[in-house]
C-alpha cells in the first residue's frame, strides 16, 4: 500500500460519528482513501458486517474487498450494488410484500428475471403484435427493441416516476411527426402489458424489483428498513455519481440513521448516464454530510500531462472551463503526445503495436502498464490487434463482452447436435454445419476428412446420420478408420438418446458433453476452453428453464425448441456477460474506453485508437428511448434539439478523454488514419480539438 | 508545383470570392476542380472559418472525393498539424451519411442502421414484384402487343421470364425516382386510393414499394436512396439541427453541378439557406447522368440565371487544339441551330470553349497538331473494333510517350476491344473499365482461398489458392512458369488430405515433389501446406476473423489490407443479417464485390481508383466508357460506336434500348410509370400525360443527353480524334446525325482551309 | 507452490482435497468449469436441491420473524412442505437465546482465510453456542461419517476463532461449543457433536497441516483418489478416464452432493455492461 497523504489520513481517521462527502476528480486518490477508512473502521473495532460499501457495479467493489482479505484476520467484506441489495431484500421479505405490491401468486416464490429472460418474456409479449403493425415506423431490429422497452421500464424505476408515463416523458409537447407519436404509443403499451404479465405470473425484472423494493420494503416502521438500520451502522458509498436517482434517494433518508458514513463522488464523471446514472442528483447529498472535502491533487499525472488535460477540457467545452493555468508547449506535446498520421487503419494498427514492441521490447515498460483504447471496439479491431502484439511476443488481456455466445464455433457445434439429436423440433442443419461440427466434436479430425464424412453420411434432406459401414470402403478409407470409430461412438450416442424420452437440453447438453465430447478420443477432451463455454451455454439453458419452463408448458413447443428459437432471433445467447477477468498484471490492457475508466487502473502508457471516430462524443441512439430526456433533470414537455445534443457530445468527450489523462502518467499515443475500419473518412471532434491544442502550443526554444 | 500555378483572369475573379451564392458556368478543360480546390484553401486560410467549422465540399463519385481531398491536403500541408482540418468532401451519399448518422433517433432509425446496397436492394424488390405477379396474373395483358396477347402459351412463357424481370427493373427505378422525389410509400397509397384504376402501372410499383419497404424495416435498414430522402427530412424535422449544419459548414462548394438532382439542390440549399454561402460550379453541357434520375442540367442554369448572386464564368480551356475546340463549338452550334429536332435543341448551350489567353501558363497545343477523322465506312462493330484496334495500335507504337484513349459507348463493347487487344499484344489498360482493379485482384486472391475452404477435398480449388498466394510472383518470368506447374500437380493431386493432412502412412508431398523432379521445391510445398492448415483452421472463426487471418497471409500492401480489414467487417454484418450463410455464400459474396455487382465502399483502397493519372500509362492503350472519361484527357481519342443506336436524335428510323418488342405501340413501360406518378402528384387535369407522352418525353431526354455524352466524348481529346460507328446487332444502324454534321463541317472546314 | 494470495477456503474444498487431490486442484485452484451430469437421476436431484435452497430461505425468513403462515403457504405441497412442518413441530428455532441465521465468518489459517457459513448460530441464555445446519438429502449419514467430514470439523474451529466478533470482544470457548446437524427427510434426528479443547487443537492443528502440506506440492502432485467409486460422481472423470456416466447409486459418501451448496447465491446483476 502506498502511502496516504494527510488529506487521505484525515478521512480515514475522521471520526466514528462523522459524515464526510469527499468530492475530487479522477486520480486524486478518493478511492485510496476510501479504502485506509474501511480498515480505520475495522481496526476500531466496528464488524465488517456492519458496514455497507456500495458501489455501482461489483467490479469497483474488488478492490475494497481485497484490500480486508489480503490481511490476516477474521473479516471478510461484503459490498453491494443498490440493485443487488433490492433483489437480496425482496427474496427475503416476499412474504410481506407480495400480495399488496399486487403480485398475483403470493404463495408462490418470486421469479428474478435476467438481463437475458426479460427480453424472452418481452419478445413473447411484442412479437405477435407486429403483424398488427405494431412499430412499424421503426427501422430496428426486433431484440433490440425488446431492450430498449426494458431499458424504459429500468429508467422509470431509478428516476422515480410510474411505468406508465414513459411516454408522456418521452414525447415533446409539440411533437408534430406522426410516426414519433405511435413509436411512443407503442412503447407505452407494451411496457404495460410488460408489467402486467410480470405481476401475474410472479416474474420481477429489474425495474419491477427496484420498484418493489422502495415502495413496499423501504419504508418507516417495516420489518426490512429495521432490519437494515440495525445491519448496517456504517457506510462507505463509491462513485456516488454513478448511482441513478432513487438510490440517492433512499441515501438521503437512511443518512441519518448511520453513525458514519463516507460519500465518494468523482467530479468529472458520471459515465453511467446512459444507464441512469445521475450526478446532480448526487450532490444533494452533500448538504446532509457534516463535511464536504475535495481532493485536488493529481497521485497520477505529472505537470505536461495536467496542464494537457486542463486544456483538453478547455477546448473542448469551448469555454465552459477554466482555462488551463498555462498551455503546453510544443516541445512537451511531442513528448506526452505521439502520433503519426496514416491514411489506412491496418498501417495505423502497425504503428501502434510497433510503438509498443519498442516500449516492452526496448524501453522494458511492463506491457502491464500500456492500455490500448478506443471508443468502440470491433470484434475485427480486437482480433486483429491481438493477433499483431501475439506475434509481437507481447502478452494481451481483453476482456470481451461483444462477441456472443451464440457465435462462439463450440456453441455452434453443441446446438448442431441437439438439433440433430432432436429432429423433431423442425432445424435441420447444413451439411457444412455437419462439417464443422464434426471437426470439433471429432478429436484430431481436419476440415478435408470432416467435409468427405459428412458428405457421405449426412442427409440434408432428413438429417439423419448414416452408419460410418454404409460409406464406400474406399472412402472409409480416407476419412480413417479411427475417425469411423470416434463418429460412429458419437452416432450411436445420438441414436441411443432419440430412441429413449427426450431430456431437457441443458441435461442433454450436460450428457452430451461428459459421456462423449469430454472423453478422451472427442474434439473437447482437456479443452479448457470448450468447458467454461459448454458451461456458460448450460447455464443459460438451465436459467432459462428455471425461470421459462412452467409458462412455457402451456405453449406447443418444448423448451429446448423455444430456447434455439430464441438463440436465432437473437434475443438470447447474444450477449454474455463474461465475469470481468481482473487484468492479467504483464499483460497489454485491450479494451473499449469506457471499460477502462470504469475500470479505473491508471497505467504509464495509453494508445487512443480512432481519433478521427465520432464514437468519442456521440450518444448510443435508441429511437425508443432517450437517457436524458427521461432524467429528473429534464422539464416534462421540453424537445431534445441539436444543441441539447451537442452540449451533451461536448460533456461527453470531456468526461471521457479527460477521465482517461487522468489515468495516465506518461504518454497518449494518438492513432490517426484518414479512413477508418470501414473505409469512411472521418474527422470528428475530438481530432479537431487536439489539432486546435496543437496549433496553440507555444513553440520556440526550450 | 500546383502552388506556383498562377490563376488566370477568370479563375483570379472567382478565386476573390468572400460570401453568397456564386454560379459557374464552365467549359471542358477549364480546370474547374483546381479552381474549387483553391477557393477552398483560401476560405481556410482566411480567417472565415471558427474553429470546428468546415467548407464542405460536394462532388459527384468517390473518386473525385479523394481527388479533392488529396488536392486541399496538399495545399495546406504544414499549416493544419492533423490532418483533414477545415474541410470536408464527400458525395451526395457521404453528406446524407454523415447527416443522419448523427442523429438516426430522429428518423426513427436504431444506432446500428444497415445500409442496404444495390444488388441487395434489387433482390428485395425482386421478390416482391414476383409475388405481385402471382396475385396478378394478367395485370400487363393490354400492354401486349397482339400476337402475344392472343398466344396464351407465348403469353405464359413471357410473363415468366421477360415479363418477371422487366417488372422488377421498372418498379425497382420507379421506387428510387419515388424516393429521389421525397415520397413515401404511404403518402402515395393514400394519392391512389381515388385514381387507382386509370393509373395501372403506378399502382404496380406503389403496392411492390410498400412490400419492399416493410422488408428494409424488418432488417432496421434503409437504402441509398432512403439516405438521402431521410437526410433532407431530418434537416426539414428539426430546425435545430438545420441550425447545427449551417453552423457547421458555412461555406459549400459543388462541383459538378450540372448532374445535381432534386434531392441535392434542395439539401444544399437547406444547408447554405437564405443569405448563405454556396458556390456551385458545373458545365451544363456536360451533364451525362440523368437518366432514371431526377438530375438535369436546367436545375444549374436556372440557379445561375435566377439564384446566384455571382455570375462567373471559366471559358478558357488549355487543354485542345484549337481545331478539336472549334469542332466541340460548332456541335454546340449545331445542336442549337440545326437539329433536326426542334425539342433538342436545348441540349447543348453556350458559353463556347474559348482557348486560354496568350502567356497563360497552359497554353493550348499548337493547332497545327489538330487531326480530326470521321470515318464513315460502314462496318460491323467487330470489324469496327478490328479497326479501332489496328489504328490505335499503330498510334501508340508510333508515339510511346503520349497518351491515348478509346472510349466506348458501353462497358462490354470496351471488353470486346480488349480482346482484340489482347489478341494483338498490344499494351493497354483497362482500369477505367472496372475502376477497381486493384480491388478485384484482392477480393479475386480472397475469393479462391475462400473457394478452396468452401470445398476443400477439390484439388483444383487448392491449385487456385496457391496460385493466388503466389500471385504476387505474377510478372516474374522465372518463377511464374514453376508456379503454373505446381499448381498444376496440386489439381491433380488425387486425395487433397493426404497433401495437407497426411497420415503416418503416406505423404502425398513426396509424390508432388517425385512428380515435380525437382527435390527444391520441397521448402515451397512445405511453406504452402503450413498456410492452407492455417485457413483450414481458421474456418470456425466467425467470419471476419477467418478473412483476417487469411489476409495477413495474402496480402502486404497497405491498402490491400486496409480493404481487407473493410471487407472483413462488411461480411460481419452481413453475416448477422443472413445467419443461414456459409462459406460458399461468402465466397459468392466476394466475387459480387470482385464483379463490382456489389457497390458498396470499396473505392479508395487500391493505388489506381485514388485518382486516375492518363499521363501514367503513357504509352497504353485506355479502354474507357465515355462515362468514366470525364474529367480526363488524352493526347489522343478514338470514339466507338457514333451510331444513331447509342446516340439517336428522335426520327422515326432511329431506335431506342428502352423499348421491348412486347409491348405495344413501341411504349416504354419504365417511362410510362413515371409519367403515370407525375399524374398521381399532378395538380390540374391540364398537366395530365396520355398514354405515350412518357415514352417520348423520355426518349426526348435520351436523344439530349447523348448529344451532351457525344460532346464530352469530343472534348477529351488534346490533339487527335478518331470517331467511328458501326452498323449494329441488326445491321441497320446508321451514323449519328451529329456525326453527320460533324463530318460534313469538317469537310468544309477542310474546303475552307484550302481556300 | 505458491497459492493464490485471495484463496479462500471452505469445507467444501478442504473436503474436496482430502478426497482428491486431483478434484480440488480442478476446481478450486484452476476453477474450471466442466459441465458433466453430477448424478443421475438429475432431474429429481434438481427438484430436491431447489427444494433444498427454499427450505433454508423458509428457515431463515422464520428466523428474521416474517409470519409463519404466509411461510406455510409458500412452503407449498409437497416434500418442501413437509421438510417445513417437521422443521416447525422441531421447534429447534424457537428455543430462547441470540439468533444469527445465514450467518458468514471466518478467521485466518496458515496465512489463508477460512470460512464457514452458518444456517444458524444460536448463543442460548447459558452462553452455550449451538450450531445449526439443515440437511435436505434423501440420506442421514452414519454419525462415523458425519464425524470425519470437514463440515463438523470446521464450522467449530472458525466460531472459537472468529466468534468473539459476535459476543462483544470475548472469545467463544470450545467447551462452549456443539455442532448440531438436523435432518429433514429424518425429523426425529438430530445428530449432534459436543466440542472441546483437545477437539479443537487437536482440528486445529490437523487444518493447519492439511494447508501447510498443500502449500508444498507441485503442479504434479494432484493424484486422483484411491477411490474410484467417487468419480462416478465427480464431474471431472472424463478427464481423469474414470468413465463416461454419472452414477446413480446410493453411495453414501457422496450424500453430501444433494445438499445445497452453500454458495447458492446466484449474482443476478442487471445491468449489463453496455457494449461500446
Amino acid at each position: 500500500m502506498t502511502e496516504l497523504s494527510s488529506g487521505q489520513l484525515d478521512i480515514a481517521e475522521a471520526s466514528l460519528d462523522s459524515k464526510v462527502f469527499l468530492q475530487g476528480v479522477a486520480g486524486t486518490g478518493k478511492t485510496a482513501a476510501g479504502i485506509a477508512r474501511l480498515q480505520y473502521l475495522l481496526d476500531q473495532g466496528v464488524q465488517a458486517e456492519n458496514i455497507l460499501v456500495l458501489v455501482p457495479q461489483r467490479a469497483l467493489g474488488l478492490p475494497y474487498a481485497q484490500a480486508v482479505q489480503e490481511q490476516s484476520g477474521t473479516q471478510m467484506i461484503d459490498f453491494l450494488t443498490i440493485g443487488g441489495l433490492a433483489r437480496r431484500m425482496v427474496d427475503l421479505y416476499w412474504p410481506l410484500i407480495a400480495e399488496e405490491a399486487g403480485f398475483a401468486q403470493p404463495n408462490e416464490p418470486p421469479i428474478f428475471l435476467t438481463l437475458e429472460t426479460a427480453q424472452y418474456y418481452m419478445a413473447r409479449i411484442v412479437e405477435p403484435k407486429f403483424e398488427h403493425g405494431v412499430f412499424e415506423s421503426v427501422s430496428i431490429p426486433s431484440y433490440r427493441l425488446y431492450s430498449q422497452v426494458i431499458d424504459n421500464l429500468d429508467k422509470a424505476a431509478g428516476v422515480g416516476f410510474p411505468h406508465t408515463e414513459i411516454a408522456a416523458r418521452l414525447r415533446p409537447a409539440d411533437l408534430e411527426d406522426p410516426g414519433k407519436a405511435r413509436v411512443f404509443y407503442d412503447v407505452q403499451s407494451c411496457a404495460n402489458e410488460f408489467r402486467e404479465y410480470c405481476l401475474a405470473h410472479n416474474l420481477l425484472d429489474f425495474s419491477l424489483q427496484l420498484e418493489v423494493f422502495l415502495e413496499h420494503l423501504w419504508s418507516p416502521g417495516t420489518l426490512c428498513q429495521e432490519y437494515l438500520i440495525r445491519q448496517y451502522t456504517h457506510t462507505i458509498v463509491d462513485n456516488l455519481e454513478e448511482k441513478v436517482p432513487v438510490a440517492h434517494d433512499m441515501l438521503l433518508e437512511w443518512l441519518p440513521s448511520f453513525s458514519s458514513a463516507l460519500l465518494i463522488y468523482d467530479q468529472e464523471a458520471g459515465n453511467r448516464r446512459f444507464l441512469g446514472a445521475d450526478p446532480d442528483s448526487a450532490l444533494r447529498l452533500s448538504e446532509s454530510c457534516h463535511e464536504d472535502i475535495e481532493f485536488t491533487e493529481s497521485f497520477v499525472m505529472g505537470s505536461e500531462l495536467t496542464s494537457f488535460s486542463e486544456s483538453l477540457r478547455y477546448i473542448v467545452l469551448q469555454g465552459e472551463a477554466h482555462p488551463p493555468k498555462k498551455w503546453p508547449a510544443m516541445h512537451e506535446l511531442e513528448t506526452i503526445l505521439p502520433y503519426q498520421h496514416h491514411v489506412y487503419f491496418p498501417a495505423m494498427l502497425d504503428w501502434v503495436v510497433n510503438e509498443i514492441r519498442m516500449l516492452v521490447h526496448d524501453q522494458g515498460v511492463s506491457p502491464g502498464e500500456i492500455a490500448v483504447l478506443a471508443p468502440y471496439l470491433s470484434d475485427s479491431l480486437r482480433y486483429s490487434l491481438v493477433e499483431r502484439l501475439n506475434n509481437q511476443e507481447i502478452s494481451v488481456s481483453t476482456h470481451r463482452p461483444s462477441r456472443s455466445l451464440s457465435e462462439e464455433p463450440v456453441i455452434e457445434c453443441l446446438i448442431n447436435l441437439a438439433k440433430l439429436a432432436h429432429l423433431g423440433w423442425g432445424y435441420k442443419p447444413t451439411r457444412q454445419e455437419i462439417t464443422f461440427m464434426l471437426m470439433q466434436a471429432v478429436g484430431e479430425l481436419d476440415l478435408v476428412r470432416a467435409q468427405l464424412l459428412a458428405e457421405h453420411v449426412y442427409g440434408e434432406r432428413d438429417g439423419a446420420l448414416e452408419a460410418f459401414e454404409s460409406i464406400s470402403a474406399e472412402i472409409q478409407e480416407r476419412v480413417t478408420y479411427q475417425v469411423g470409430e470416434r463418429y460412429e461412438r458419437l452416432r450411436n450416442w445420438l441414436r441411443d438418446y432419440m430412441a429413449t424420452e427426450e431430456e431437457e437440453l441443458d441435461f442433454f447438453l450436460s450428457s452430451l458433453f461428459g459421456e462423449v465430447l469430454s472423453q478422451p478420443g472427442f474434439g473437447f477432451h482437456e479443452d479448457y476452453n470448450a468447458g467454461q463455454l459448454t458451461a456458460n451455454l448450460i447455464e443459460s439453458v438451465q436459467k432459462f428453464r428455471w425461470i421459462a419452463g412452467d409458462i412455457l408448458e402451456e405453449s406447443e413447443r418444448t423448451l429446448g425448441q423455444e430456447y434455439i428459437h430464441m438463440v436465432e432471433q437473437g434475443v438470447i445467447a447474444a450477449q454474455y456477460i463474461g465475469s470481468w477477468t481482473t487484468a492479467q498484471d504483464e499483460s497489454v490492457l485491450i479494451a473499449p474506453a469506457y471499460t477502462f475508466l470504469m475500470r479505473n487502473q491508471p497505467v504509464d502508457y495509453q494508445f487512443w485508437l480512432n481519433i478521427g471516430s465520432t464514437d468519442w462524443y456521440q450518444r448510443l441512439y435508441q429511437p425508443l428511448t432517450h437517457p436524458e430526456v427521461l432524467s429528473r433533470r429534464w422539464p416534462e414537455g421540453r424537445k431534445w434539439t441539436m444543441e441539447d445534443e451537442e452540449q451533451y457530445a461536448r460533456e461527453s468527450m470531456a468526461r471521457l478523454t479527460v477521465g482517461l489523462v487522468r489515468r495516465c502518467r506518461k504518454a497518449i499515443y494518438l492513432g490517426l488514419s484518414e479512413l477508418n475500419e470501414a473505409g469512411y473518412e472521418m474527422t470528428g471532434d475530438l481530432q479537431k480539438a487536439l489539432n486546435s491544442i496543437l496549433k496553440r502550443a507555444p513553440r520556440g526554444t526550450l | 508545383m500546383m502552388q506556383d500555378f498562377k490563376p488566370r483572369p477568370k479563375q483570379a475573379e472567382i478565386l476573390a470570392y468572400e460570401r453568397g451564392y456564386m454560379g459557374i458556368a464552365a467549359v471542358p478543360g477549364s480546370g474547374k476542380t483546381w479552381t474549387l480546390s483553391r477557393l477552398a484553401v483560401e476560405i481556410i486560410r482566411s480567417n472565415l472559418l471558427a474553429d470546428g467549422q468546415e467548407v464542405l465540399i460536394v462532388t459527384l463519385v468517390n473518386s473525385a472525393v479523394d481527388n479533392f481531398s488529396a488536392r486541399i491536403g496538399e495545399f495546406i500541408q504544414g499549416e493544419q498539424l492533423m490532418p483533414k482540418i477545415g474541410y470536408r468532401v464527400r458525395t451526395l451519399h457521404g453528406l446524407a451519411h454523415d447527416i443522419v448518422r448523427r442523429r438516426p433517433d430522429l428518423l426513427n432509425l436504431d444506432e446500428n442502421f444497415q445500409i442496404v446496397d444495390e444488388p441487395d436492394s434489387v433482390g428485395i424488390v425482386e421478390d416482391a414484384a414476383r409475388s405481385w405477379l402471382r396475385q396478378h396474373p394478367n395485370a400487363l395483358d393490354h400492354y401486349l402487343i397482339e400476337d402475344v396477347y392472343e398466344n396464351e402459351q407465348k403469353k405464359e412463357n413471357l410473363y415468366r421470364s421477360k415479363i418477371h424481370e422487366h417488372v422488377r427493373e421498372v418498379s425497382w427505378n420507379f421506387i428510387q425516382l419515388a424516393k429521389d422525389n421525397g415520397l413515401s410509400f404511404g403518402r402515395l397509397s393514400q394519392r391512389l386510393e381515388e385514381v387507382r384504376d386509370s393509373l395501372p402501372l403506378a399502382a404496380m410499383c406503389i403496392d411492390i414499394y410498400g412490400v419492399y419497404q416493410r422488408a428494409l424495416e424488418y432488417r432496421g435498414a434503409v437504402d441509398f436512396s432512403d439516405l438521402i430522402r431521410m437526410a433532407d427530412q431530418a434537416l426539414s424535422l428539426d430546425e435545430s439541427y438545420l441550425a447545427y449544419y449551417r453552423d457547421l459548414w458555412p461555406y459549400i462548394l459543388e462541383d459538378e453541378a450540372q448532374d445535381s438532382s432534386v434531392m441535392q439542390e434542395r439539401i444544399l440549399e437547406k444547408l447554405a439557406g437564405v443569405g448563405g454561402n454556396w458556390v456551385r460550379v458545373g458545365d451544363p453541357n456536360q451533364a451525362i447522368f440523368e437518366t432514371f434520375t431526377t438530375a438535369d442540367p436546367e436545375l444549374l442554369r436556372n440557379f445561375i440565371a435566377d439564384k446566384a448572386g455571382f455570375q462567373r464564368e471559366l471559358p478558357n480551356s488549355g487543354r485542345s487544339t484549337e481545331g478539336i475546340i472549334r469542332l466541340a463549338n460548332e456541335l454546340i452550334r449545331w445542336v442549337m441551330e440545326e437539329h433536326p429536332v426542334e425539342d433538342a435543341r436545348i441540349a447543348l448551350s453556350p458559353p463556347p470553349i474559348e482557348p486560354t489567353p496568350p502567356g497563360d501558363p497552359q497554353p493550348n497545343p499548337p493547332d497545327d497538331e489538330t487531326y480530326i477523322y470521321f470515318d464513315d465506312q460502314e462496318r460491323s462493330l467487330g470489324e469496327e473494333l478490328e479497326f479501332v484496334a489496328n489504328d490505335a495500335g499503330a498510334w501508340i507504337e508510333a508515339h510511346p510517350e503520349s497518351t491515348l484513349a478509346v472510349l466506348v459507348p458501353a462497358a462490354w463493347i470496351g471488353q470486346n476491344l480488349v480482346e482484340q487487344l489482347e489478341a494483338r499484344d498490344l499494351p493497354y489498360t483497362d482500369t477505367l473499365l472496372k475502376i477497381t482493379y486493384s480491388t478485384r485482384k484482392t477480393v479475386g486472391a480472397m475469393t479462391h482461398v475462400l473457394n478452396h475452404l468452401a470445398n476443400p477435398k477439390d484439388a483444383r480449388r487448392l491449385a487456385n489458392a496457391y496460385k493466388a498466394w503466389r500471385r504476387d510472383k505474377q510478372d516474374d518470368a522465372d518463377t511464374w512458369p514453376v508456379i503454373e506447374r505446381i499448381a498444376k500437380e496440386i489439381a491433380k493431386l488425387p486425395s487433397v488430405e493426404d497433401f495437407v493432412w497426411p497420415g503416418p502412412a503416406m505423404d502425398a508431398l513426396d509424390g508432388l515433389l517425385a512428380t515435380l523432379e525437382d527435390d527444391d521445391l520441397s521448402d515451397e510445398l512445405e511453406e504452402f501446406r503450413r498456410i492452407v492448415r492455417r485457413w483450414q483452421g481458421a474456418v470456425l472463426l466467425p467470419v471476419d476473423q477467418l478473412i483476417l487471418t487469411i489476409g495477413q497471409d495474402l496480402f502486404r500492401q497497405a491498402s490491400e489490407l486496409a480493404l481487407v480489414h473493410k471487407v472483413a467487417l462488411d461480411l460481419r454484418r452481413s453475416r448477422i443479417q443472413n445467419e443461414e450463410w456459409s462459406l460458399n455464400d461468402t465466397a459468392n459474396e466476394l466475387k459480387m464485390i470482385a464483379t463490382r455487382k456489389r457497390r458498396g465502399n470499396y473505392t479508395g483502397f487500391g493505388e489506381d481508383d485514388r485518382e486516375f493519372e492518363p499521363q501514367k500509362y503513357a504509352g497504353k492503350i485506355c479502354v474507357a466508357t465515355m462515362h468514366k472519361a470525364k474529367g480526363l484527357e488524352w493526347d489522343r481519342v478514338h470514339l466507338v460506336g457514333v451510331s444513331n443506336y447509342d446516340f439517336p436524335s428522335g426520327q422515326p428510323y432511329d431506335y431506342y434500348r428502352s423499348r421491348r418488342w412486347f409491348w405495344r405501340d413501341e411504349l416504354d413501360l419504365q417511362a410510362e410509370a413515371e409519367a403515370q406518378l407525375d399524374n398521381l402528384l399532378g395538380r390540374t387535369d391540364f398537366d395530365w400525360k396520355e398514354e405515350g407522352e412518357g415514352t417520348k418525353d423520355a426518349e426526348m431526354e435520351y436523344v439530349k443527353e447523348r448529344l451532351r455524352l457525344f460532346y464530352v466524348g469530343i472534348t477529351r481529346a488534346k490533339k487527335e480524334l478518331v470517331v467511328t460507328w458501326n452498323t449494329g446487332n441488326r445491321g441497320d444502324n446508321r451514323p449519328a446525325a451529329a456525326f453527320t454534321a460533324l463530318r460534313t463541317y469538317l469537310e468544309s472546314d477542310q474546303n475552307d482551309a484550302a481556300l | 507452490m505458491t497459492l493464490p494470495s485471495d484463496l479462500i477456503f471452505s469445507q467444501t474444498s478442504l473436503q474436496d482435497l482430502v478426497d482428491c487431490r486431483r478434484r480440488f486442484q480442478l476446481r478450486h485452484l484452476e476453477q474450471l468449469a466442466w459441465p458433466a451430469i453430477e448424478s443421475e437421476p438429475v432431474l429429481e436431484n434438481e427438484k430436491r436441491m431447489r427444494a433444498g435452497s427454499q427450505f433454508h430461505k423458509l428457515a431463515h425468513q422464520y428466523v428474521l420473524g416474517l409470519p409463519v403462515d404466509r411461510l406455510t403457504a409458500l412452503a407449498g405441497e409437497g416434500q418442501l412442505a413437509d421438510w417445513w412442518l417437521a422443521f416447525l413441530q422441531s421447534g429447534l428455532v424457537d428455543q430462547p437465546g441470540q439468533k444469527y441465521p445465514e450467518r458468514l465468518l471466518s478467521c485466518t489459517i496458515a496465512g489463508h482465510r477460512l470460512v464457514a457459513k452458518y444456517d444458524l448460530l444460536l448463543k442460548s441464555d447459558g452462553d452455550k453456542w449451538v450450531i445449526y445446519d439443515w440437511k435436505t438429502g434423501r440420506y442421514t449419514p452414519k454419525r462415523e461419517t458425519l464425524e470425519r467430514r470437514m463440515q463438523t470439523i470446521i464450522y467449530p474451529l472458525v466460531l472459537v476463532e472468529a466468534g468473539h466478533v459476535l459476543n462483544e470482544g470475548n472469545a467463544v470457548l470450545p467447551s462452549q461449543i456443539e455442532m448440531n446437524y438436523w435432518y429433514a427427510e429424518d425429523p426425529g434426528t438430530t445428530i449432534s457433536f459436543p466440542y472441546s479443547d483437545e477437539q479443537y487443537t487437536r482440528d486445529r492443528a490437523y487444518i493447519e497441516n492439511t494447508i501447510e502440506e498443500l502449500k508444498l506440492l507441485r503442479e504434479e502432485d494432484f493424484p486422483l483418489t484411491t477411490e474410484k467409486r467417487r468419480c462416478e460422481y465427480c464431474v471431472y472423470r472424463s478427464l481423469c478416464g474414470r468413465g463416461e456416466a454419472a452414477g446413480t447409486g446410493d453411495y453414501e459418501e457422496i450424500a453430501e452432493l444433494l445438499e445445497p451448496s452453500e454458495e447458492v447465491e446466484i449474482d443476478f446483476e442487471q445491468l449489463a455492461e453496455v457494449e461500446f
